[in-house]
């Protein structure tokens, strides 16, 4: 035929033509083949680093999460102890004279010391002494005999005010432990007295009178020195060195135990959004070469699926914010834990063609559509997509100064579509869009990774604003027709988080 | 040139191979996109992006026919797509609905040089160009091309047949001219 000669004719003819690109054409080639490239390995970089940050975190958490060894502990958790004989640098010795005068005197001049670590005017009142000999003969006296004596029934009876005598009024007998005799003498600092007492002294003392024990024997405590006394106790003010430790520990825990509550805040995350065709990449998705490329006209080798005008369309980004309530809770000193409920709003953009409703088409699941989307000149089309998203995210503080500071926040985060006006790509008869909410997957799961800039104002609360960027792990649609396929979400995260109700 | 060993070089990301492959297509690539747009320019930018897509979907390549002819379906659907989105094009890229019209089956008797019948194509409104390019050129069926392009098959041929007649009235008149410069030569 005529008709195909001329066809013919002209395809060989015109196929000769070969003209000569100009050099830059090339340049750009590279440089683009070069970009994707970079963009990968970025991408694989930043996906690792995250994975080693998450890892870091992670071992720095149960590093740091440690119970913490308590600083105060109480008299009666207080074993009495032996120490080495230090009588030069004993402060806190005390001499206890017995009264020569009284009855049974079974004191006498001989040095006795008696270490006391805590002292209570009340009953709950444990005083540990330890009574000790020092340089004492070995040879048994009468007056040996007598201080054994006077030794036994303090160890019944008597409980002695070591710092302050105690008034009259208020006779009160403190148990002394049954201490054994030791030959050396017992040093006992100022800080042990102080950090083991829990009682108040109620008044100080104001004299310094005999006190009979039940048996009659008066003991005095002499705060003066003599050929008989040793060095006496330095707490001149027991009250308030009492008071101060015990208030600066009960602050402490109340701060550490305000840091461990949870606290309420507020985020905002305004951004862009698209769908990309791999997962954790940047690069947008193009339309299905695929199939374009093993296909070729009628008649080819190949299989004749034709490219062409309703591929499908490639994403382009779409506005996307993020906002809701937020809970946080420091976790350590560098760590803390934060989740939320938010509403996420992602869209992305795609060229779709005329909507046709007047005769439903079959796609692919052979199903009956209407309407379509399909030829005629191409239209932009917003695809809109609302979630309910739980994030949960570690932050790692990497500055020390308590007032500003910097963190990276990373962690998975599930989210809920629960509306989607999305339209669903089909290849049949050459290509088309429609609605089926069926091929859209609901539930998603991503990862969340970004840097904040932390700020406490005066008022305790915390601001902070930092980039958040987003991956979804989960495809979007389930057609296998569809190259958008993984949310990617960048954006600018501004939040507020309100202090810890303060302990009462 | 083995193409085997040039594309698994290109996958390896070898830069020597890659220009070599790109220097081996390019002159003939550079001719299919030239008939498809009105200038030089537009012909190179459509040579370039189509090149990217070749080495960005190189493994997807399966050795089943020449390399050569996959390349070119490359640029064919690299040229359509250049001509939809580039509003230069767009609003001539509109194919109305029309009366069937036959195809002449007169044949003009000389064929031009290629590049001369390249410029003829490429003067040819951008929607009779496409179709042209497209069944006469590329060998693709009007079903196929309605398909393509969102148009019936029947508006495919219809436009095709106006497109052919031209041409041809062209040809003749191109190489009537050319035969009267040949006589003033001599």
């Amino acid at each position: 035929m005529q008709a195909n000669e001329f066809e013919k004719k002209v395809k060989l003819s015109i196929d000769e033509l070969k003209l000569h690109p100009s050099g830059k054409v090339w340049q750009k080639v590279e440089e683009a083949i070069r970009e994707r490239k970079r963009k990968r390995r970025i991408a694989f970089f930043l996906l690792f680093a995250l994975i080693g940050l998450l890892l870091a975190g992670y071992g720095i958490y149960n590093y740091s999460n440690q119970k913490p060894v308590q600083g105060n502990e109480t008299v009666s958790d207080v074993k009495p102890t032996t120490t080495e004989p230090n009588n030069d640098n004993n402060n806190s010795n005390q001499t206890i004279q017995t009264d020569k005068n009284n009855n049974n005197n079974n004191a006498n001049n001989n040095n006795t010391t008696i270490n006391n670590n805590t002292v209570k005017q009340d009953d709950k009142t444990v005083t540990d002494k330890l009574v000790n000999n020092s340089n004492q003969p070995k040879q048994t006296t009468p007056q040996q005999t007598n201080r054994r004596a006077a030794r036994k029934n303090m160890d019944e009876n008597a409980s002695i005010d070591v710092n302050n005598a105690v008034p009259d009024k208020q006779k009160k007998k403190e148990v002394v432990k049954n201490e054994p005799v030791k030959n050396e003498t017992e040093a006992d600092t100022k800080n042990e007295a102080i950090a083991a007492e829990k009682t108040k002294v109620e008044k100080p003392a104001e004299e310094k009178k005999a006190e009979p024990d039940n048996n009659g024997n008066n003991l005095v405590v002499n705060n003066q020195t003599d050929s008989t006394a040793v060095a006496v106790t330095n707490n001149n003010k027991p009250e308030e060195q009492i008071k101060a430790p015990e208030k600066a520990a009960e602050k402490k825990k109340d701060l550490a135990s305000d840091k461990k509550k949870w606290r309420w805040g507020f985020s905002f995350s305004p951004g862009v959004s698209s769908l990309s065709e791999n997962l954790f990449s940047f690069e947008k998705s193009s339309y299905a070469m695929a199939d374009n490329l093993n296909a070729g006209p009628s008649g080819a080798p190949s299989s004749p699926v034709s490219p062409g005008y309703n591929e499908p369309s490639s994403s382009k980004t779409g506005f996307s914010f993020k906002a809701g309530v937020t809970l946080q809770k420091d976790l350590s000193k560098r760590i803390s834990f934060s989740t939320g409920l938010l509403y996420a709003y992602h869209s992305d953009r795609i060229r779709i063609g005329m909507m046709n409703s007047s005769t439903p088409l079959q796609n692919f699941n052979q199903t009956y559509v209407s309407p379509y989307y399909r030829g005629g000149p191409p239209k932009n089309y917003t695809d809109n997509y609302h979630f309910i998203e739980l994030p949960m995210m570690f932050n790692w503080r990497i500055s020390e100064n308590q007032k500003r500071f910097l963190s990276l926040n990373m962690g998975p985060s599930v989210s809920y579509l629960f509306k989607t006006n999305a339209l669903v790509y089909d290849p049949s008869l050459g290509g088309f869009y429609y609605h089926d909410k069926s091929m859209i997957n609901k539930l998603h799961l991503g990862f969340n990774t970004g840097a904040s800039f932390h700020l406490i104002d005066k008022k305790g609360k915390e601001w902070t604003l930092g980039p958040r960027f987003s991956f979804d792990t989960k495809k979007v649609f389930k057609t296998p027709y569809e190259e958008r396929n993984y949310f990617i979400y960048a954006g600018i995260n501004i939040g507020m988080t309100l202090p810890a109700k303060k302990s009462k | 040139m083995d193409s085997h060993k040039l594309v698994k070089d290109c996958l390896k990301g070898k830069p020597e191979a890659q220009r070599e492959l790109y220097h081996h297509y390019a002159e003939t690539m550079l001719g299919i996109c030239y008939r498809y747009t009105k200038s030089v320019r537009d012909a190179e930018d459509v040579l370039q992006e189509g090149f990217v897509k070749v080495f960005l979907s190189l493994k997807q390549y399966r050795f089943e026919g020449e390399l050569g002819a996959w390349i070119r379906r490359i640029m064919v659907t690299t040229a359509l797509n250049f001509l939809k989105r580039n509003r230069k094009y767009q609003s001539q890229m509109y194919f109305p609905e029309e009366h069937l019209h036959p195809v002449v089956e007169e044949d003009p008797g000389v064929i031009l040089q290629a590049k001369e019948l390249a410029d003829l194509v490429r003067q040819l409104p951008p929607g009779y160009q496409t179709i042209f390019n497209l069944h006469a050129i590329e060998g693709y069926s009007h079903v196929e091309i309605g398909e393509m392009l969102g148009i019936t098959d029947g508006t495919s041929r219809s436009q095709y047949a106006r497109a052919r007649g031209l041409l041809i009235k062209w040809i003749k008149e191109y190489s009537a001219e050319h035969k009267k410069e040949n006589y003033a030569g001599k």
